[in-house]
Parts: structure tokens; C-alpha cells; sequence
């Protein structure tokens, strides 16, 4: 009796344990036979983003850059950065956290697509086919990021209307500007963090970046417990600032 | 055209530039690849021409690339070729397509009917605009003097020109050619609002120049500079202090706030506002109590003995320095180890430490505690600056001025290089009146202190019979004007720049149009340049676009490389052949003379700011700061920047605000001497608690429907408008900070503001 109540109280216990674990957001690669589980195909090119956050100083440039580049309304956002305070003063530290579609291997947003709308390449890019997309806003409510978003344009003037994501009432979110990084480029937001802090490539590529800072520093993603697998990865920062549920599109108005 | 067929095009124009051996690859990294007329992927139509230029979004003027597709400009990126900003630009160099393509733009000239302010105009066309500001004439029942009119009289100093931001070439052009020629003195600047007490400390101290190199500071004393927000060359510093911290450095940050800039410091340490002097000079007793200095060296360098200066900060201990400040004299012994033993070290500063009654003093405080810990050695670095080379002779006139650039007489101990945020009050006060008053890029109504009492002045056309705004947008100050000329952005315009890069090669850098001026927008240079020939001033040249042709090509180095040619192509040229050289300095004048005339303490001493001593408990004293995605009062047309960035909400500590009953989020009423204001209260761990921060971003009431929410006489419908969602657009803080300066400099007190708060 007393040993099977013991036990009771440990599963309880454990249960509790990885609750805490779940919510603090926050699973720390750090061994390598996980780093070797993510290799599941080499010869295929995966793409991801690192954002190193000792370096990020929520400039915002990121922001502003995806906004020119992909012609996003206002009201929308494909990337922005979140900032949280932690400890009291006078210690108190303020982290800044770049947020964007996290281009997720299981990416939920896509089998809630009723009209199969959303898609993910070979290379793990996962975009929106415009033509396909009702509105239906499931995605929007399956991402657990708030990275979806739908425009909110009446009618957008002539000098916008070609961006994708000016089309009227359809979802739209980051494509790692896809138009950019097929012809070579790397994407808005990268090209132009001012201390480098966002890092673009190919994670089977050796020589990238990416492929070296996922191998030699310890990281984390965004909210682990939903099982997206996402391919944003964050080097640095505290955990109590990954509790950051639906809020790339999270305003007011 | 369909979307699928767009796709297609767009890859078909994506493929034809992959194949030609990628000219955009941000690996290659350099400019120097792509070709004239260059034209690579597009969104839209799968074509991009790409233009070099510079940023002007704020005064770092970062070297850019502009992206054009048919004509209109779509993107700007950092230009790679720069050793400033690397290829780098931040969010509101992103943003200067909004400048462009602001709904509230000024397209054409506009003439005043009604009353000063009363938001009615006539729209005219040039020739009636220029006719009017030559020979002046009628504006609403009143005779106003042109240019000529006051020339011709013998009066042209009655001719004020007052300009707020003004760089490269443009300055060159209007002041030391255009009024030079034309014959006034009466120019006024933005200085007195920006860093004169700053830029007074370093002429006092003389030869103050680094020894070292700033990137191989090992450590950084930072007082209230939020050069990682916002700062002065804020990119290329953004990217040597990320390279300086992977070396090693390290950066600690004394400020009020936890400013972005404390926050990626190694520490903060809260200083209660107007009080980093007492936190200097006790950084200084420690060095030189605990023998931590180079006598001979110390010695060497300045005009002050080791003997006199001890006797002198005897009694500045870290303990006295505690009871002022509030930073733990422990705190402040540890951190005085620290900067002497590690070397190279570096204070820096800015005007959270110097917009204060007591900033001279202050910053001379900054170079005597570096003195002392031997980061001033005898010897001082110099660097190569760009050596343009001007085809044209000055017209080296002596111009007479007005005599309300200083202050009243006896107000400032040093009002040298012109108190400005003070003209409106002598104006009003005094007998000088101008004639005509010409306010360029600037926006004194809103940008001083005492924003009520500048538009009273502004509006009076007995005090200011004839304004003339030069704008490209109606600000506050332009809402008042009698005539306003439509100016081209700075991406409609050609410059010459130049700026030093960290290794201290002279980069040279032009701005030219990325697009043509829209609608009926001009660059005044051009307009001067018009009005210098109907005047037969003789300027030697008669646009910016054949000054900077011509300077190009006739600049050594860059005339070898293809002169004008070379640069529109490249926007850069870099003179590597620049050698620095260390010279010996001139003694730093840690005494100075010229303060003990004036009845200050000739070596930095404490100055206790008057109105803090007589504070009560209930308080706090009112700061203001810049954010990262604003510059001051004039990006907020910018509809990407002002969509993150449009409340000014109130910084106030946890536990100041926990006694006062406000919570997050409350609406709170703000009360200084001349008035009172009303925000949301940002509740926050990173504040002091004597303090309450706001920025000096947001609450225009002009400036257009991004800025104020209000569309201007001038708006045009465009494709986001519909979409903007927030309704709060703040309210101004300088309304409530009294338009006054420091006594030594005439410098704004911007931090010494003692206010009342309460939850409404």
C-alpha cells in the first residue's frame, strides 16, 4: 500500500514535471544523437533560420525590411520582435525574441487547411497557395505562433497589388521570401539585422552558418510541447521568455 | 494578370539573374559587381533597377541601395560596399520609402488664407511662390518683405534662416554659399536642442581626441547613450560593439532607464536623473585613493597636478556619491577597479548624462575620470576625414546678424555656436524682429521646449512677419507658415558625404535620387541655387546635381576611379591610402580659465540642480529618450514605423507606481510648472524610481494621418490608410518641459523636469 502510493505520487510527480517542462516552452538540443535525429535526409536541402538572441537587440529592422519587401498591410505581420522583461530592479534584464512562421516539419496549419491550401516544399519551406485558400482562417487558429494572418486590404491600390500578400482576404504569412532565396538572396530580414543576429541557410549544407551554430551551440524553438518541429532556432535567452503563445499577430484593433 | 502568370514571369526574371553569375549574392558582398542600369528579380514584374544613395532617416546616414521598379522605388537595403554599415541599415532606413509615398505629403507650394494655423491654403504654382519670396507682397491683408525687398533695403541680416537637420553638401550649399552670398549671419541651428552642452565640455577641455582605438576598448563606461537604440551613427556602431562584446568587451551602462542599449550591457546601474556628475567624480576619488594612475603620464596630459586634483575631489567619496545618485557606493569602488585595471578603457556619453542643468560639467567629469585612469595618453590618434574638393570659391562674405542667437544678454556663460531653442523667446521679448523667417527641415514648435509658447510666437505675424517653411510634410511649425515650399526627400536629392569608417579609412558617399522629386517637390538646394541667379549672386553653379557632378570630378581619387560616373554607379569610394597618425596633444584643459571667470568651478565640481533639491518625496523628475524604430520628431509620417511605434507611454517604477495606485496600462495625469499632459502608464522593473520616462516620438498634432491620426490639407488617398488600426497616436511630452537651458552652455535641460503624477 505504501509502495503503490509512493509510486502513485512519482507518476504524479513526473506528470507535473513535464507539464512545467511543456509550458516553459523549451526543449535545449543539447546532446548530439538529437542534432543527428534532425538530419533525417542529407542530400536534401532544409532550410531554417537561427536567431541568435545574445546578439538581437530588438531593433525591429527585421520587421520593417519583411514589411517593404513582401508589400505586407498594415495591420499584418510576417515578423515582428517581442520583448520581455524579467527580475526586479535594479536587476531587472529585458530580452528581445524575433518571431516569424517557424516553418514547422509537422507544421499543424497544414493538415487544418480544409482546401489543402497550405503546402510545404521539399526543402521544408511552407507556403500558401493564394488561389486555394477561402479565408476559413483554421490555420490561424492551428498555429500556436499567431503567424498567420489575413490581409486585411478592401482594395489595395494598384501599386501594391502584386505582392502576394496583398491578395484580398486570403491568409498570408512568412515565405522566407521565397521570390529572394530561389534566385540566391537570402531573406529581407537577415540581409539587413544589423548585428547579424538572424542567420539563414541550409542545415545540410556544411558550409553554411546555420549548419555550424546548430552543431556547436545549444538551441531551443519556440513552444516544443505543441510538436511542431519547428526550423526557427534560438541560440541564448532565458527560458521564461519562450512562453510566447499566438503572438506574431497579437494587436490591438 | 493573374498570380500564376505573375509567378511565372517573376521566376523567368529570377532565373535570367541567377544565371548572370548572381549580381545581388549578399556573398559576394560587394557592389563593385553590378553594372549600370542593373536590373535583377522583382515582385511585380520580375525587373529591379538598383540606385546607390544614403540614408538620411536619421543623421548616421548609412550608405544605401535603392530598389526602382518601373519608377517607383520598392526597397532600400544597406549598400555592402560601405565599412560603416556593412551592407546594414535599420528599421527606419527601411521605412524611407514611407517619406516618398506619404499620404501627407506637400506636392505643390501652398500659400496661406485665413489665419496663421487655420489649416486653409491656396495652392500656387512655382513661379508665384518664388515671385512672392523675392519680392514679397500681400498675404491676407498684410505687406510681407521678400529677399530682394530686405537686400535691396541694406537689411539682409533681417533674413533668418533656421534650418534643424542639415548635412553633407546641403549645408554647404545653403549656408557657406547660398546665405554667405545672399549676406546674412542670422542663421539658426538645432544644436541647442541636441548636444551643445556636450560639444562646450569638449571645447573647454581642448585636445580630448582617443588615444586608442575605439574598437579595442576592452571596456566601456557608458553614461546615458543609447547608442545601441538610437545613436549617433547607430548602425556602424551597433556592428563594433557586437564585434567589440564577441572580443571580450565589456559594456556597462549607467541610465535612468533600462534603456535597449543597458539591456544588452553587461550591467546597468540606475543613476537618478542629473546626478552621473556625483557618480564621475566619485569614480575619479577612488582612482586616485587607491593610487590607481599614472602620475607623470596624468601629468603630461593635462594642466591639473595629481596634488591639486586630490585635494580637490577629497570629499566626492563613493558614500557622499551614494546619497546623491543612489547607486551603492560599493558599486561604484567595484566598478572604479575595474575600469583601471582593464585596459584600453573607454567612457562614453550623451545626452542622458549632458542635457542637464549641470551637462558641462558632467562631460568635462567624463574626460577627467578618463584621464586618470590613463585612457587619455600624451599622444592621440588621428584620422584621415574626406577631403572633397570644391571646384567652387566661397563668396567669404561678413554677413551681419541678428542679435538673437545667444540668448538675453548675461543668460549662458558660453552661448558660442548659438543658443536656437531660445530665438522664439528673444523674438517675443526683444526689439530684434526678423523680416523674414525661413525654417528648414525643422520643426521648432514641436522640437523645443514649451510647445504652446513657440506657437504663440510662430503664429504672431507682428513678431514674424513673413514664414516661409521649407517642408515635406505640414508639421506644426509649417501648419503656421505664410508660404511653404514642397522639398524633395532625401531620396529625390544629390549630396556629397563623408564619414570616417572604424579603422579610420575616409569613406566617401553620395545621395542621389532614387526617384524624381514627386509632384511639384523640389530640393531647396535647387531653389537656392535659382534664387542665387535672379539674384546674380554668382554661386558658380545652378543645381546640387552639377555641385556634386563637379565635385566628384574633381576630387583626387575619385576623379582616377571615373569621378561622378563612378559614384552614381557605386555610391562609395574609399581612400585606403589615408594613413592614421598619432600626434602629441596639447594639454587637456581639466582647469579651465574661462569657467572661473564665469563663476563656475574651474575643475568639474558637484552642481546640485537647484529644482531637484527642493523636490518632495512625492515627485519625480520627467526624462525623455528616443526608441529604435523613431527619429525625434520627424519620422512619424512613416506609416511601417509609427504602426510599431505611436504611444508615448509613461516609464514609471513598479514601486513608485504601487504607492501612487496606477497599474499598467492607466491613464495618468502629468503636471510640471507650465503645464500638464496625459498618458498611459507603462509600469516597469527598469526604471529608477525618482524618474518617469516619456520619448519625444509621439502626440503630433499635425504632420499628417500616420503621425496625428488627422489627415492635412494636402492628403491623398493610399493603399494602407483603411488599414490603420490604432487610434492613440500620444501626446507630446515637450509641451510640459519648460524651454530653458543650462547656465554655463544655453543647453535644453531636457531631463531636469520636476513633475507631479497621479492616476486619473
Amino acid at each position: 500500500m505504501e509502495s503503490k502510493k509512493f509510486s502513485r505520487k512519482s507518476s504524479v510527480l513526473k506528470i507535473f514535471a513535464w507539464t512545467i517542462a511543456g509550458i516553459s516552452g523549451l526543449v535545449l538540443f543539447r546532446n548530439r544523437s538529437f542534432i543527428n535525429q534532425l538530419l533525417i535526409n542529407p542530400k536534401k536541402k532544409r532550410l531554417a533560420m537561427v536567431m541568435d538572441l545574445d546578439k538581437c537587440i530588438g531593433c525591429n529592422a527585421c520587421t520593417v525590411a519583411c514589411k517593404a519587401e513582401n508589400g505586407v498591410a498594415l495591420g499584418g505581420f510576417r515578423t515582428r520582435v517581442l520583448e520581455k522583461e524579467v527580475n526586479e530592479y535594479p536587476d531587472t534584464e529585458r530580452y528581445f525574441l524575433p518571431m516569424m512562421c517557424n516553418h514547422c516539419k509537422d507544421a499543424p496549419c497544414i493538415p487544418a487547411c480544409l482546401n489543402k491550401a497550405i503546402f510545404q516544399r521539399e526543402d521544408g519551406l511552407v507556403d500558401i497557395n493564394k488561389d486555394k485558400c477561402k479565408a476559413f482562417q483554421l490555420c490561424i487558429k492551428a498555429c500556436p505562433y499567431g503567424a498567420i494572418y489575413i490581409n486585411p486590404d478592401a482594395d489595395p491600390s494598384p501599386e501594391v497589388k502584386d505582392y502576394p500578400s496583398r491578395v484580398i482576404a486570403k491568409a498570408d504569412k512568412c515565405n522566407f521570401c521565397q521570390h529572394r532565396i530561389d534566385v540566391g538572396l537570402e531573406p529581407a530580414c537577415s540581409n539587413t539585422c544589423p548585428p547579424d543576429a538572424r542567420i539563414f541557410g541550409d542545415l545540410e549544407d556544411e558550409n553554411s552558418k546555420v549548419y555550424k551554430i546548430v552543431r556547436t551551440g545549444s538551441l531551443s524553438g519556440l513552444l516544443q510541447e505543441e510538436g511542431t518541429r519547428p526550423q526557427v532556432f534560438y541560440k541564448g535567452g532565458k527560458k521564461e521568455i519562450f512562453r510566447v503563445k499566438k503572438t506574431i499577430n497579437e494587436y490591438e484593433g | 494578370m493573374d498570380r500564376r502568370e505573375f509567378v511565372k514571369i517573376a521566376s523567368i526574371g529570377s532565373a535570367v539573374i541567377y544565371q548572370d553569375k548572381n549580381l545581388y549574392a549578399q556573398e559576394s558582398n560587394k557592389i563593385e559587381k553590378l553594372k549600370e542600369g542593373n536590373e535583377g528579380y522583382s515582385i511585380s514584374n520580375g525587373k529591379r533597377k538598383l540606385i546607390p544613395s544614403a540614408c538620411w532617416q536619421c543623421v548616421s546616414r548609412c550608405a544605401i541601395l535603392g530598389y526602382v521598379e518601373n519608377i517607383r522605388l520598392v526597397k532600400i537595403e544597406g549598400n555592402p560596399s560601405s565599412l560603416r554599415n556593412e551592407g546594414k541599415i535599420c528599421a527606419k532606413g527601411q521605412a524611407g520609402i514611407n517619406q516618398i509615398y506619404n499620404p501627407d505629403r506637400i506636392l505643390y507650394p501652398l500659400k496661406r488664407l485665413g489665419e496663421r494655423g487655420s489649416g486653409k491654403w491656396e495652392k500656387i504654382s512655382w513661379d508665384v511662390a518664388k515671385d512672392l519670396l523675392l519680392n514679397g507682397g500681400e498675404i491676407e491683408g498684410s505687406e510681407v518683405k521678400g529677399l530682394k525687398s530686405l537686400r535691396d533695403e541694406g537689411i539682409p541680416e533681417k533674413f533668418i534662416f533656421h534650418y534643424g537637420r542639415m548635412v553633407g553638401t546641403d549645408y554647404l550649399i545653403n549656408v557657406n554659399y547660398f546665405l554667405n552670398a545672399y549676406g546674412t549671419a542670422s542663421i539658426g541651428n538645432h544644436d541647442s536642442i541636441c548636444l551643445k552642452a556636450g560639444s562646450i565640455a569638449q571645447m573647454l577641455a581642448g585636445d580630448v581626441g582617443r588615444s586608442n582605438r575605439f574598437d579595442d576598448a576592452k571596456i566601456l563606461l557608458n553614461f546615458g547613450r543609447s547608442l545601441i537604440d538610437a545613436g549617433l551613427d547607430h548602425i556602424p556602431y551597433i556592428r563594433r560593439i557586437a564585434k567589440m562584446k564577441e572580443n571580450g568587451a565589456k559594456l556597462i551602462t549607467f541610465d535612468v532607464r533600462l534603456s535597449n542599449t543597458a539591456a544588452k550591457s553587461d550591467e546597468w546601474v540606475p543613476v537618478k536623473p542629473g546626478t552621473d556628475l556625483a557618480v564621475l567624480l566619485a569614480l575619479c576619488n577612488v582612482l586616485l585613493e587607491e593610487n590607481l594612475y599614472d602620475k607623470n603620464q596624468f601629468e603630461a596630459s593635462t594642466n591639473v597636478s595629481i596634488d591639486e586634483l586630490k585635494e580637490h575631489l577629497q570629499n566626492y567619496t563613493p558614500e557622499w556619491a551614494e546619497e546623491i545618485s543612489g547607486v551603492p557606493s560599493q558599486k561604484i569602488k567595484s566598478i572604479a577597479l575595474e575600469y583601471s585595471k582593464t585596459k584600453p578603457g573607454i567612457c562614453i556619453s550623451f545626452r542622458g548624462a549632458f542635457m542637464h542643468h549641470n551637462g558641462v560639467q558632467t562631460q568635462r567629469a567624463i574626460y577627467m575620470l578618463d584621464a586618470i585612469a590613463g585612457n587619455i595618453d600624451p599622444e592621440k590618434r588621428v584620422e584621415q576625414r574626406t577631403k572633397w574638393k570644391y571646384p567652387f570659391p566661397f563668396p567669404n562674405k561678413k554677413n551681419g546678424r541678428l542679435d538673437l542667437f545667444a540668448g538675453k544678454k548675461d543668460q549662458y556663460a558660453m552661448p558660442d555656436g548659438g543658443v536656437s531653442h531660445q530665438i522664439v523667446n528673444m523674438i517675443d521679448k526683444g526689439k530684434n524682429k526678423p523680416e523674414l523667417y525661413m525654417v528648414y527641415c525643422h520643426n521648432p514648435v514641436y522640437s523645443n521646449g514649451n510647445c504652446e509658447e513657440n506657437a504663440r510666437v510662430y503664429k504672431d505675424t507682428k513678431k514674424i512677419p513673413f514664414l516661409v517653411s521649407v517642408d515635406v510634410a505640414l508639421s506644426e511649425t509649417t501648419e503656421l507658415a505664410d508660404l511653404v515650399l514642397p522639398d524633395a526627400t532625401y531620396l529625390e536629392r544629390w549630396t556629397c558625404e563623408g564619414k570616417q569608417t572604424p579603422d579610420g579609412i575616409p569613406e566617401y558617399y553620395i545621395r542621389q535620387p532614387v526617384s524624381k522629386p514627386l509632384g511639384e517637390s523640389k530640393n531647396f538646394i535647387d531653389v537656392a541655387c535659382d534664387i542665387a541667379e535672379t539674384l546674380n549672386l554668382n554661386l558658380g553653379f545652378s543645381s546640387a546635381e552639377e555641385f556634386v557632378k563637379a565635385t566628384c570630378n574633381n576630387t583626387s581619387g575619385i576623379k582616377e576611379a571615373g569621378g561622378f560616373e563612378y559614384m552614381k554607379k557605386h555610391g562609395i569610394w574609399h581612400d585606403h591610402s589615408a594613413k592614421v597618425t598619432f600626434e602629441k596633444r596639447s594639454k587637456i584643459e581639466l582647469k579651465s580659465k574661462r569657467l572661473q571667470e564665469e563663476g563656475f568651478s574651474p575643475i568639474p565640481a558637484w552642481m546640485p540642480i537647484p529644482k531637484h533639491d527642493k523636490m518632495n518625496s512625492n515627485e519625480l523628475i520627467l526624462t525623455t529618450f528616443k526608441v529604435n524604430v523613431q527619429t525625434h520628431s520627424r519620422t512619424q509620417n512613416c506609416k511601417w514605423l509609427t504602426e510599431l511605434y505611436h504611444e508615448n507611454p509613461a516609464w514609471i517604477n513598479t514601486k513608485t507606481a504601487k504607492k501612487k495606485g496606477i497599474e499598467n496600462g492607466d491613464w495618468i495625469k502629468i503636471k510640471s510648472e507650465i503645464g500638464e499632459m496625459i498618458t498611459k502608464a507603462k509600469v516597469t522593473q527598469g526604471i529608477h524610481p525618482r524618474a518617469i520616462a516619456i520619448s519625444n516620438h509621439a502626440g503630433h498634432w499635425a504632420w499628417g494621418k500616420y503621425a496625428s491620426g488627422k489627415e492635412s490639407f494636402v492628403h491623398l488617398p493610399e493603399s494602407d490608410i483603411e488599414n490603420k488600426w490604432w487610434k492613440d497616436n500620444g501626446n507630446h511630452v515637450n509641451k510640459i518641459i519648460p524651454n530653458v537651458g543650462d547656465p554655463i552652455a544655453g543647453s535644453m535641460c531636457w531631463n531636469d523636469t520636476v513633475v507631479q503624477v497621479e492616476k486619473i
